[in-house]
């Protein structure tokens, strides 16, 4: 205790000797940080508000390091030991300047934090540092950050018979850059269920909970095509999914649905080859993506009793994968060719679906067009055997999200 | 630290590395564009267990880019590039200028 106090007293002394020469003080703010960062909170100084902030030219020119900077508590005086410092903005060749630095230490975002800069050659800086507005307390009794926690509720009614809700619940675990690709794990929950009871919510509110944990692993593999006597630099992305453990349920738990996931998707490399040198020959401008690949085991089990037959076609374990394969032919004119394959494993069950076909746009929007295609195929949950040539209209209205 | 001019090119070079063309735009057009007039349109969606799947490829490239250079945009991922669709990409171009920052502490 005493030897705390003598620390608290020797630190407010060597700060309000160092704040002695103090010329400017400007404000600062706390930011929650990127999962990349080691620290979950940080403070991020300025250097471009207002324009006459003197360490706008300076912190580039000299060569700074950590040491410059002092964080304190400002209710307490307490010095709080900084993890790293890092320049903020993009360089300007022509007049080097940064547009602030951030400060990664382990930080309560309700407390006010007190920074001092000092630069040779330099008055000191200082940089006061207001709560992070909206926070809670960092930790609760289970011991997570509620601010790596997002929740959406959407109150209803419904007919005006019966209220509902509509939710959608997420908690980041994790998200790390690793490998050269991006790691994420998160837990999530959504869905609706009814607030009221009786036979006139039965009707009009569906009782459905949706929760579980997933990992999800992003990679983009790098590949040279040379094209016309040009080399193009282009990627073919990859993504890895685990959710091990995803729950399906109505409101009062008596119907429990468990299903274990393994996905992967990913572009098919050099199958863009043709369409790039179609594409280049005719100098075309619709941008395309090449063609993808998505396949997923699920394992689906009633934890639960279940009235609906969902699972007596496909049985437990699923296996399910979809091609895409999208070209331009002209501004106005698209190639796609889609194939779907379901395969039951447990009752020995497979059905595939194919569909090919193009789209006459009628504006160089590619808003609005008319569509030929011919299916051949099953597609679930009935898997009912269809072929057939189809023409048809499609639009589009708004931003495709 | 990324200068500006390698922002810019960090972000057009990753975008088209992911984004299929014939002809690419030029730098000064494709930065006058929305994120919505550079994507494909009526391209297939991927299966919703990858909802995010292209937007997180370009998001993922365009990281690596700034990365090469020893620098890193926070917060940047799928969800945030398809939150700003409607804007042009110069508006991604500048906010990333201000707010990239050095993948090594000073």
């Amino acid at each position: 205790m005493q030897t705390t106090l003598l620390a608290m007293a020797v630190t407010w002394f060597a700060t309000s000797l160092w704040a002695a020469d103090q010329t400017a003080s400007f404000p600062a703010t706390i930011e929650k940080s990127d999962d990349i960062l080691p620290t979950k909170y940080r403070i991020v100084l300025p250097f471009n508000k207002p324009d006459t902030n003197p360490l706008k030219d300076k912190i580039y020119e000299t060569n700074v390091t950590k040491r410059a900077f002092l964080l304190r508590e400002t209710h307490s005086g307490l010095e709080i030991p900084i993890v790293s410092v890092r320049l903020k903005g993009a360089i300007d060749p022509a007049k080097p300047t940064v547009n602030g630095v951030a400060i990664d230490a382990k930080i309560n975002p309700t407390n006010k934090y007190t920074v001092l800069v000092s630069l040779p050659n330099m008055p000191l800086v200082t940089y006061e540092a207001s709560p992070l507005q909206g926070t809670g307390p960092k930790t609760n009794w289970l011991n997570f950050d509620t601010s790596f926690f997002h929740l959406e509720a959407n109150p209803f009614g419904a007919d005006g018979k019966a209220a509902g809700l509509k939710y959608d619940v997420s908690y980041t675990l994790t998200s790390l850059y690793k490998w050269g690709g991006l790691l994420k794990l998160k837990a999530q929950s959504n869905g609706e269920f009814s607030l009221t009871s009786g036979t006139n919510s039965d009707e009009t509110i569906q009782n459905s909970i949706k929760a579980g944990v997933n990992g999800t692993y992003e990679y983009n593999i790098p590949a040279t095509i040379p094209l016309f006597g040009e080399t193009r630099e282009y990627v073919y992305p990859l993504a890895l999914k685990v959710a091990p453990a995803e729950f399906e349920m109505n409101k009062h738990f008596t119907i429990i649905d468990y299903t274990a996931k393994v996905l992967a998707g990913g572009a098919l490399p050099y199958l863009d080859y043709p369409s790039l040198l179609w594409s280049r020959a005719m100098n075309l401008d619709v941008p395309f993506y090449p063609p993808a690949i998505f396949s997923g085991f699920a394992f689906v089990d009633n934890v639960k009793n279940n009235t609906s037959d969902s699972l007596a076609k496909l049985g437990h374990a699923r296996w399910d994968t979809d091609l895409r394969y999208f070209m331009p032919l002209h501004e106005r004119l698209d190639f796609y060719f889609s194939w779907s394959w379901y395969v039951g494993l447990e009752h020995s069950f497979w059905k595939n679906n194919v569909e090919l076909g193009g789209i006459l746009y009628m504006d160089d929007k590619r808003s609005q067009g008319f569509t030929l295609t011919w299916q051949r195929g099953s597609l679930p949950p009935e898997f009912l055997h269809t072929s057939s040539w189809r023409i048809g209209y499609t639009a589009s209205f708004g931003a495709k999200k | 630290m990324i200068s500006k001019p390698q922002v810019k090119t960090t972000i057009y070079t990753a975008f088209y590395r992911v984004v299929r063309v014939g002809t690419q735009p030029t730098l000064a057009i494709f930065y006058q564009k929305t994120l919505q007039q550079t994507l494909p349109t009526n391209q297939p969606d991927p299966p919703s267990d990858f909802d995010d799947f292209w937007w997180e490829a370009i998001a993922l490239e365009m990281q690596n880019g700034f990365m090469a250079y020893k620098s890193y945009l926070p917060n940047l991922d799928g969800p945030w590039l398809r939150q700003h669709l409607s804007e042009k990409w110069q508006e991604v171009l500048d906010y990333a200028c201000d707010n990239v920052e050095s993948l090594i502490p000073m």
